[in-house]
């Protein structure tokens, strides 16, 4: 265990724990701080595989209206610390012990935006005492505290897996191993079902269908790296030359 | 001056959750970013003012569309309109802007960053985060930056014809989104059981309708079924150690 190692994660989990809602909002997502973190704890190629996994498995839970989901970035993290622990193996049943912390973000998220409550009320008090800087300082010390929060539990995190990890691993016998990966694996399925349910429009199923087809066909002659991307943009050329309805009706709220 | 202004309040904007709680979500965020445009157009204006002050009530929309908010904004204030009137025609967005962000988000901007960056990333690749920052990033600031742009230029009637434009394109989001759901599923979610080599892709494609098919029962949550998935995994490498 090497302590820089661990202050080099919390500075990098203090600034991605800021982007989950602010900034960019996209660098903090899986398949970015995975292969980031893996970088830092000298596990680069399993943090491409974690990150990239674990994207498959969020792409149906974003928050939705401030309602939070399981923790991805919380999730990504632990994960690689796991696959440091001595997962290099199998670095998907990662994944499946990772996902405990992930609940464990979602409640430090709830309870920050609670206690956010009285910082915002505070600000608002300065604001009409006429004191606008302040108000702006609360404004930013909120969100530098959910990066301090969220850095010293991953930095905690790690120094519990990084000693005890190791040891519990070799406790395991190997088929609990492996059938922890098998279901890390299985994980992206619950993923795609779930933003497949976010579908309203049932009556448009053909396109699903065809994307899938298209790509199954050719899946053995093109790697799926090229393979996506280009099907895609035949599926984008597709739609933007069918006719669009002009005279449609307004949209209700969130039917999209 | 204008162009300054505008993208001093676009930067701010995107810091408009950083003091994000469930009981005022975004209003500080809000005040926040919408202050320097305040101090430009009223600079003896103190923050105790009632019209500073009613900028500080309740306010959330999404995030992606914040842009045509401040743009429709700017132009209101521009043209001698009270905080009152600014607000109302604020706050009228916090519906219609709030459902349709989180539906873009998930049918179609991240699935289409992802298809565009998750394949090189199993690979081993820098390329596929470097992607996925850059097609999301591109959406997303070229909507915050275009569409303030935009409502400020067509002032309180952004809203409408922007809902319009959307509802003239919905059928073609959706498509494409379900499009990219059968990519994804084919290219990804099926193939690739590393763990038992030789599984067919049917029990894959199989698996993400079974689970499908079990949210529609509403029976069963999201927990419920990775609980239900490890043991699944659990059992079959037992019985074939």
């Amino acid at each position: 265990m090497n302590v820089w190692m661990i202050l080099g994660l919390m500075g990098l989990t203090f600034v991605l724990a800021i982007d989950q809602f602010n900034l960019t909002e996209v660098v903090y997502q899986p398949l970015v701080a995975g292969p980031l973190a893996g970088l830092i704890l000298g596990e680069v190629e399993a943090g491409f595989v974690v990150g990239a996994a674990y994207q498959l498995v969020t792409l149906g839970s974003l928050p939705i209206g401030g309602a939070q989901p399981p923790n991805a970035l919380m999730g990504t993290l632990v994960s690689l610390l796991w696959v440091k622990a001595g997962l290099q193996a199998s670095p998907l049943a990662a994944l499946i012990l990772a996902y405990p912390w992930a609940m464990a973000g979602q409640a430090a998220v709830k309870y920050l935006f609670e206690r956010n409550n009285q910082t915002v009320n505070r600000a608002v008090e300065a604001i009409a005492h006429n004191q606008p800087e302040r108000a702006l300082r609360l404004h930013a010390w909120a969100v530098i505290r959910l990066g301090l929060v969220f850095g010293s539990l991953v930095g905690g995190s790690a120094l519990v897996i990084l000693s005890a990890g190791p040891w519990l691993l070799a406790m395991l016998p190997p088929w609990v191993i492996s059938g922890l990966a098998l279901g890390g694996e299985m994980l992206r399925w619950l993923g795609v079902a779930t933003l497949l349910t976010m579908m309203r429009d049932k009556k448009a199923i053909l396109w699903i269908g065809v994307g899938f087809g298209l790509t199954w066909m050719f899946a053995s002659w093109l790697a799926p790296q090229w393979l996506v991307p280009l099907v895609t943009l035949v599926g984008a050329v597709l739609v933007i030359s069918q006719r669009s309805n002009p005279d449609a009706p307004l949209a209700q709220d969130e039917d999209l | 001056m204008k162009t300054f202004l505008k993208t001093r309040i676009a930067w701010r904007s995107l810091w408009l959750q950083a003091s994000f709680s469930f009981q005022h979500m975004q209003a500080l965020g809000w005040w926040a970013a919408w202050w320097p445009a305040l101090k430009v157009h009223q600079p003896q204006l103190e923050s105790a003012d009632p019209q500073s002050l009613a900028h500080t009530r309740f306010y959330n929309t999404h995030p992606l569309f914040i842009g045509l908010v401040l743009g429709e904004a700017l132009h209101a204030i521009e043209h001698g309109k009270s905080a009152e009137q600014l607000l109302a025609s604020r706050d009228i967005t916090m519906g219609p802007l709030g459902g349709l962000g989180d539906a873009l988000m998930l049918v179609l901007i991240v699935p289409l960053s992802v298809a565009f960056s998750v394949g090189w990333t199993f690979q081993g690749s820098w390329w596929g985060p470097v992607m996925f920052v850059v097609v999301f990033s591109a959406i997303r600031l070229g909507l915050r930056f275009g569409l303030l742009n935009w409502a400020y230029r067509f002032g309180s009637t952004a809203l409408l014809k922007f809902l319009q434009l959307q509802t003239r394109l919905k059928v073609q989001i959706n498509r494409m989104g379900l499009w990219m759901m059968g990519v994804l599923i084919a290219g990804f979610a099926v193939s690739g059981l590393g763990v038992s080599d030789g599984v067919s892709p049917w029990v894959g494609a199989a698996g993400v309708a079974g689970i499908y098919a079990v949210f529609q029962t509403r029976v069963l949550n999201p927990r419920h079924i990775v609980g239900l998935l490890v043991l699944m995994g659990l059992t079959f490498a037992y019985f074939t150690q």
